[in-house]
């Protein structure tokens, strides 16, 4: 009954994950903001209320992110023609810093394109923040194979510190507040960062106490580790490593990534299978991966070829504002959207705790 | 079960040992009750036991610590895990998961346990605990009780034949903690456990111990609780006043003691008198105040006036809305209906440098209001924040904790320790009302004496004081009047003499014993015996 309610928190990360990946270098402005809203939509319909702080704390580190990136060009951007705004003064470089300006004149293009970057970035993270606020990084790591078991919990405690940190900080807002000091501007911000980045650190280090308490990593009764097993990870993450960047970036032939990338999938499986034996560790709530799942899983992925597909061959999604049009939505943006808002089709809004 | 054979324990780039040469032994399936002073090395007593100390904290330890046969030099916390369950003071922090059910499955899906026998374990461990019908709940949103429940459930899994707790009942109210120590009870007398565990307020636990070991001074001392109760500086009221009055043998609980109330009752000269309130100065008021979180009305239509030279009692059980009413004049929550005004403005509409001049408040958890890098610093930024004399804060956190190095780091000061330093920093601003939420959480008596007399000072000064505790025992001691809230309203308002020795079960020891004279505490019954011509 209660395997079946529950969803397996690998498709929510498949999904997030791989729109993100797709997503990163596309710099159309209304993809990234139709994607934004997309996400908001699904994060909205599902989540409870109180536990969507990782999304909206990622909100808020794409707003931060796309103002430092908007200030960044204004005072180093290279300067192209267009439309001038206003003029800084600009500081003459030495020749042999060629590309780098500081100062000079503000333009339309230049506010542009750090704005469509800014905004790429924004939504790249919201994807993140979706991801974990509909699946918790706890629940991701609980529902792993054992065998990645271990190394999915390093990966969840780092994950996990986003959700504590925005925690830690209404804490230590409070209690700014209570001692009389600052808690907006970048007073208040200096102030409240240490304690706030303390207080997330102390909780993951007590988590970490808690689990060693609770048998976390134990082996069988004479269990060892044979040499064989960190060969053939590093080997496996290598040539994954590779056959990926080689495929995305279309510096090698794609059956030679293909194969890099599928030989790398196998050594690495074979490592963890190996190391699998090894573990005592059980599940009591074996949750499969249904068709649900599969479906929000396969939105994702259908958005990452996609992007893909249009990164390679329709060269829209790249909007420039020096090569003049405005940026447009095409059908390609519409049934990205679709896509990502695809989960609600199979799941009931707000149906898991 | 748990040998200690010359043990001494050293952290690293400390100068000295916690404390050292411990050498005592616990046996199987009885209670172990471990007391000492806020800071004097229970809690590294209570890590070695599943080897947290030395392997996750680092640290030196000498001798030999030997727990169900299994040395702790060579075994690691994860090899004690089907021996030792461990339950942290704060159970929120110890928490692994999300949900209930996947918290209390943890340690046997670590240790390999089948699906069938999780499911037994899961019915017999969750009956005994009543945790059976939280299974589905999300962690974050159980109460306090709940979750040490759930906590004590989780640690009990994967069937440890000794279970370890750091203060386990330090945050519930009377009710929850009273229920979770017969757990406790059930534990040792019905499944014939080991439960090793510390606790401030030893009236609560000692009529179970089978043995007290004491952590004082840099030494460990292990007896029966009678010889403990002999030489222990942290020991209840009755004991205090039998001790005073040198009754043998030593009762060590109100039942004990009831033989020689009478004996008692002669000693003293007088019934204390309840003191009619006077009419004072208010300086903070609140007028049909509401609160509502959701449906739930966190205070429901509250009317109470806070006086100057008053400290101010608070009570109630865990959700009766004692920290939003700390909340509401401390302006870090906003009123749904009804007005709050503190010194002559609304709290929530100041500016954090004009509020800290008009209202103190020490949260539960008193390490958030610390920031720098060492006492000393956090005592110079506590006087620029104040526009105080630069020494102000040093003072006054002498006055609490006089031996603590001022490089120490805040977040290495032991629970209590932490706590006199928020005080500090809040008390130098001198601020005319000054709010605590449950300060005596993990402290210790002497430290407990201390703040009453601070407290006592600050409302001489003018000060109007509003302490929210479950320790009724300091609330006997500081507390001028005395309310008592339930679901959002206050269900009793008077001189706290008059509230407390009403307050039923969870009256003050000497209370209980000396009823119905409203007696109230070990201090004064001692004072009146010296009185007596």
């Amino acid at each position: 009954m209660r395997a079946q309610q529950r969803l397996h928190p690998g498709a929510w990360w498949c999904w997030g994950l791989l729109t993100a990946v797709g997503l990163s270098g596309v710099t159309n402005p209304l993809v990234s903001a139709s994607v934004l809203a997309a996400l908001a939509v699904v994060v909205s319909a599902r989540s409870v209320k109180a536990s969507s702080r990782a999304f909206s704390l990622s909100l808020r580190l794409g707003v931060m992110l796309l103002v430092v990136r908007l200030l960044i060009a204004i005072a180093f951007g290279a300067r192209t023609g267009g439309t001038v705004l206003w003029s800084l003064p600009s500081v003459p470089l030495p020749s042999w810093f060629a590309g780098i300006t500081i100062g000079g004149p503000v333009t339309v293009p230049l506010l542009l394109g750090a704005l469509y970057q800014g905004l790429n970035l924004a939504a790249v993270l919201a994807c993140f923040g979706a991801a974990s606020t509909l699946a918790p990084p706890a629940e991701l790591v609980a529902a792993l194979p054992r065998s990645v078991y271990e190394l999915g919990l390093s990966v969840a405690i780092a994950l996990a510190f986003l959700p504590e940190l925005s925690e830690s900080a209404q804490a230590v807002r409070a209690a700014r507040r209570l001692r009389g000091r600052p808690t907006s501007g970048l007073a208040g911000f200096r102030g409240m960062a240490i304690p706030v980045l303390e207080g997330a650190l102390e909780r993951s280090v007590a988590m970490a106490a808690a689990m060693d308490a609770r048998g976390f990593g134990r082996l069988r009764r004479g269990g060892t580790h044979p040499r064989v097993v960190p060969v053939l990870a590093v080997v496996g993450a290598a040539s994954v490593t590779v056959g990926a960047v080689g495929l995305l970036a279309g510096g090698v032939a794609t059956a030679v990534g293909a194969g890099l990338l599928l030989s790398g999938v196998a050594a690495a499986g074979w490592s963890l299978r190996i190391r699998s034996a090894q573990l005592l560790r059980t599940r009591f709530t074996e949750v499969p991966f249904s068709w649900r799942a599969s479906v929000i899983a396969g939105a994702g992925a259908c958005n990452f070829v996609l992007l893909l597909a249009l990164n390679r061959w329709a060269p829209l999604l790249v909007a420039s504002p020096t090569s003049g049009g405005a940026p447009s939505f095409s059908i390609a943006t519409a049934l990205l959207v679709a896509l990502v808002l695809a989960p609600l089709a199979v799941v009931r809004g707000g149906a898991q705790a | 079960m748990i040998t200690f054979s010359s043990v001494s324990v050293t952290y690293d780039g400390a100068d000295a040992s916690v404390w050292s040469d411990a050498s005592f032994s616990l046996q199987p399936g009885a209670f172990h009750l471990v007391v000492g002073p806020t800071g004097s090395g229970k809690s590294t007593l209570l890590g070695l036991m599943n080897g947290h100390v030395p392997h996750f904290t680092g640290g030196t330890v000498s001798g030999s610590v030997e727990v169900g046969g299994r040395s702790v030099a060579t075994h690691r916390p994860r090899d004690f895990a089907d021996l030792v369950g461990v339950v942290r003071q704060n159970p929120r922090s110890g928490f692994v998961t999300a949900t209930v059910l996947d918290e209390l499955v943890y340690a046997m899906e670590n240790l390999g346990f089948s699906r069938d026998a999780m499911q037994g374990q899961l019915e017999v461990v969750g009956r005994r605990l009543r945790v059976d019908a939280l299974l589905e709940r999300p962690l974050a949103t159980l109460s306090g009780g709940q979750a040490q429940r759930v906590a004590i459930a989780a640690a009990l899994m994967a069937g440890p034949s000794i279970v370890v707790l750091d203060e386990p009942t330090s945050g519930l109210d009377p009710d929850a903690a009273s229920e979770v120590l017969d757990l406790l009870v059930d534990l040792v007398h019905d499944h014939h456990m080991t439960v090793v565990c510390s606790e401030h307020r030893v009236e609560r636990v000692l009529d179970l111990a089978a043995s007290v070991v004491i952590v004082e001074d840099g030494r460990v001392w292990c007896g029966a609780p009678a010889a403990a109760m002999e030489r222990s500086s942290i020991v209840p009221p009755v004991v205090e006043v039998g001790r005073a009055a040198s009754w043998t043998p030593l009762p060590l609980t109100v039942a004990e003691a009831t033989p020689f109330a009478d004996s008692l009752r002669v000693l003293l000269p007088r019934a204390p008198e309840v003191s009619p309130p006077t009419a004072q100065r208010s300086v903070a008021d609140l007028s049909r105040a509401s609160v509502h979180y959701g449906d739930l009305a966190a205070l429901d239509a509250v009317t109470l006036e806070i006086h100057a030279g008053e400290v101010l009692g608070l009570m109630g059980p865990n959700g009766a809305g004692k920290s939003t009413l700390l909340g509401v004049l401390s302006g870090l929550v906003a009123l749904g209906e009804g007005t709050c005004t503190v010194g002559g403005a609304d709290p929530l509409t100041l500016q954090p440098a004009d509020l800290v001049r008009r209202v103190g408040l020490i949260p539960q958890d008193p390490g958030l209001l610390l920031y720098a890098a060492s006492v000393g610093e956090e005592c110079r930024s506590a006087d620029v924040d104040g526009g105080l004399t630069p020494g102000t804060t040093e003072a006054w956190f002498a006055r609490f904790q006089p031996s603590v190095d001022l490089l120490r780091h805040p977040r290495d000061l032991s629970e209590g320790q932490r706590l006199c330093l928020a005080l500090a920093v809040i008390c130098a601003s001198e601020p005319p009302v000054l709010l605590l939420d449950e300060p005596t959480c993990g402290l210790d008596n002497v430290a407990k004496v201390h703040l009453a007399e601070v407290l006592a000072d600050r409302a001489a000064a003018g000060a109007g004081i509003v302490v929210a505790s479950h320790d009724v025992e300091f609330i006997a001691e500081v507390a001028s009047r005395t309310v008592l809230m339930d679901r959002g309203v206050v269900v009793a308002d008077g001189p706290a003499r008059t509230v407390l020795s009403a307050a039923g079960p969870h009256r003050p020891q000497i209370a209980q014993l000396l009823s119905p004279d409203p007696w109230l505490t070990a201090a004064e019954v001692i004072a009146a015996m010296g009185e007596r011509p």
